[in-house]
């Protein structure tokens, strides 16, 4: 273990990320060196400063106002995306000429099923 | 048997709520302290961002792949960072816009705080951790704090293992330094 790199290393060991061999090494490492414990103690002193903080819990009705927005969220994305085929079929029905193989529209009736009356009834 | 992250979202996006309430109420708390911590902020701004995460999560949620290597935390971690960033950019933008204005005009500013706070160790750790450079404080607090993996940080921060590694160091370094007569 070269002790140039220890803060480092001594750092992945503490969060158990060095795999077992490397971790093996710096125990016994650890043993014989005054200067890598004590980087060891310095990066734990760390830790329980960040440990010693209050812990940060949310609010009883935190899920059931988080709940409800969703679901009026949820709403509101459906209601858009029947306004999204509203203006799809809306935009289809007025090019609709220029597409070959639609018919014509003379009459109502002749409407594709995809259009406006569709669109219309999902909107409302 | 409890449900993984994993079930909990394929069950979300076949449209159960009830596995959505499940999942929010496994980690509002972690998400709430973590974006508490890393933007120093006021509560209710905390709520606010940490109720905008667990929507952006219901809406995104029919867009997550379901694999094996996916891993549910670090996704929404990575929402509650980019969020929490961005949040963080706007406030120091608009206070430098108000610096700039106390100062054209002479005002004194009321955001420093008092002298009795700055000795509290809470107030103390707050402050440390503010002036930790932004990833390195985002690595150290999902690590220590939230307890992900390397490989999740690397995930959300969107940096290689060995990145992850440097910051947290160099943050426990840091951190270390500020409070010297703390053993």
């Amino acid at each position: 273990m070269k002790c140039r790199k220890r803060g480092k290393t001594v750092s992945v060991y503490i969060d158990g990320e060095l795999d077992a061999e490397k971790a093996g090494e710096m125990e016994k490492h650890l043993l014989q060196c005054a200067e890598c414990r004590q980087a060891r103690n310095d990066l734990r002193c760390a830790d329980s400063l960040l440990a010693g903080l209050p812990p940060e819990e949310m609010g009883e009705d935190f899920v059931r106002n988080l709940m409800k927005k969703a679901a009026e969220l949820r709403q509101k994305r459906s209601r858009s995306s029947s306004l999204v085929h509203f203006f799809e079929d809306f935009f289809d029905l007025l090019f609709a000429f220029k597409k070959k193989n639609t018919g014509t529209l003379d009459e109502f009736g002749d409407f594709p099923p995809c259009s406006l009356s569709r669109a219309y009834f999902n909107l409302f | 048997m409890e449900k993984t992250d994993t079930d909990l979202m394929q069950a979300i996006r076949n449209g159960s709520r009830q596995a959505f309430e499940t999942l929010v109420r496994r980690y509002q708390n972690p998400v709430f302290g973590f974006i508490r911590k890393y933007m120093d902020g006021e509560r209710q701004q905390a709520e606010d961002l940490t109720q905008e995460v667990f929507l952006r999560v219901y809406l995104a949620a029919p867009r997550f792949e379901v694999r094996p290597d996916s891993s549910v935390s670090a996704w929404i971690f990575t929402i509650a960072y980019n969020l929490s960033m961005n949040e963080a950019r706007r406030r120091r933008r608009q206070r430098d816009f108000r610096k700039e204005l106390c100062e054209e005009h002479s005002f004194s500013g009321s955001e420093s705080p008092s002298p009795e706070d700055s000795f509290h160790l809470r107030n103390a750790v707050f402050s440390a951790l503010k002036e930790l450079p932004e990833k390195q404080r985002a690595a150290l607090l999902l690590r220590v704090t939230e307890g992900l993996s390397y490989t999740e940080i690397s995930q959300v921060l969107h940096i290689s293992v060995p990145g992850v590694e440097s910051l947290i160091y160099r943050a426990r370094k840091t951190l270390r330094e500020k409070f010297p007569q703390k053993e």
